[in-house]
């Protein structure tokens, strides 16, 4: 089976201007520190820009670009391993405003699966269909991980008297 | 929880200018880079074979210690699905005993705090077989369950029925490890043990 190449692959500034700041927002909230974001997001774009064939359209584009920064900070997350904490100097400098790093902060701090899908739906706006094709998990998976994932942060949000 | 407000503050979240700069050049001078090594390897297949050849040597030597990699698993239309890891045979060794009716297999990560054996917490033999002394292959495959990898070591115990007696070789292409939680990985690698019962 083939796939027709409607969306060539782009060159690098277009490809940091339609999703840089996407995958930046990803791989941080993923990754918890701006070095780490910065590696993930430039490990993907290389792999986009070495990739050979093209896309299907936009959205398969995008879908890829995501699945592939994922599996980056994957990689990233277990050879740095030892020190997973969040830093929080990068967040702040981020978001100077502590109403917006705090809300931040406490979704870094759930577990990874979790803080995945409930990015995926609540900040980049996919369905719970399309996330399973991105992450690989069936829907009732992802919806599991969503209520889970809620769950986990309504409990930290009672916890530190938000 | 207001997922409104979360989208909000994660809205804020964007790389500077600098930032933005920095990795697009550094993104096309790598990029560029292995395109070029690809061209090249593509051209220059002689000398790809040659340096192949001797690096086989020097494994069969035991010189050079391969380490094994995260490579994606791509699917037909081109989407990432998955990962597992590569050429992991000289990460974990194997060893084999057997008795009239099983063999017991020990799998031990070489270094069992890396990664990706600090985190497996179960493993199974994926791709194996046992073959007789006359090459037939005797068992295939069979299903296994899960064994439990703790301080990276494993034992893993096959059935042996209805197999004559004598000498055999174990050959596994690919284990399956999981943890809770995570998607199962696949490692690979080459590993071969003779037994005999």
């Amino acid at each position: 089976m083939s796939i027709s190449n409607e969306k060539p692959i782009g060159n690098c500034e277009e490809v940091f201007t339609a999703y840089g700041n996407m995958l930046f927002r990803l791989c941080f909230i993923m990754l918890g520190s701006e070095a780490d974001a910065k590696d993930a997001v430039q490990d993907t774009v290389v792999s986009y820009l070495t990739k050979k064939d093209g896309f299907k359209n936009a959205e398969h584009e995008k879908a890829w670009l995501i699945t592939t920064a994922k599996n980056k900070c994957r990689d990233i997350f277990r050879s740095r391993s030892r020190y997973r904490e969040i830093n929080t100097e990068d967040l702040q400098d981020m978001l100077p405003d502590e109403k917006d790093s705090n809300c931040i902060e406490i979704l870094m701090s759930i577990p990874e699966k979790y803080r995945l899908v409930l990015t995926l739906y609540y900040i980049e706006g996919y369905k719970v269909n399309e996330i399973a094709k991105i992450i690989g998990k069936t829907p009732s998976a992802v919806k599991m991980r969503l209520q889970t994932g809620r769950k986990m942060l309504k409990e930290i949000y009672i916890k530190e008297g938000f | 929880m207001d997922y409104e407000n979360l989208k909000i503050s994660a809205g804020k979240i964007v790389m500077s200018e600098k930032t933005k700069e920095e990795l697009i050049k550094n993104c096309e001078s790598i990029a560029e880079e292995k395109n070029m090594n690809r061209k090249k390897t593509f051209q220059k297949n002689t000398a790809v074979i040659a340096v192949v050849a001797a690096c086989l040597c020097c494994t069969a030597a035991g010189i050079v210690y391969h380490h094994g990699f995260f490579k994606d698993i791509v699917r037909f239309d081109g989407a990432v699905v998955g990962t597992k890891y590569e050429q992991a045979t000289d990460e974990i060794k194997v060893s084999a005993a057997a008795d009239t009716e099983k063999i017991t297999i020990t799998v031990k990560a070489v270094d069992p705090s890396a990664y990706p054996y600090a985190e497996i917490e179960n493993i199974k033999l994926n791709d194996y077989k046992i073959v007789d002394k006359n090459g037939k292959t005797v068992i295939d495959n069979l299903p296994l369950e899960e064994s439990d990898f703790s301080d990276g070591t494993a034992e893993i115990t096959i059935p042996l029925k209805d197999i004559e007696n004598g000498d055999h070789k174990l050959i596994i292409s690919s284990f399956v490890g999981g943890s809770k939680g995570d998607q199962p990985l696949m490692i690979s690698g080459k590993w071969e043990v003779d037994f005999t019962f």
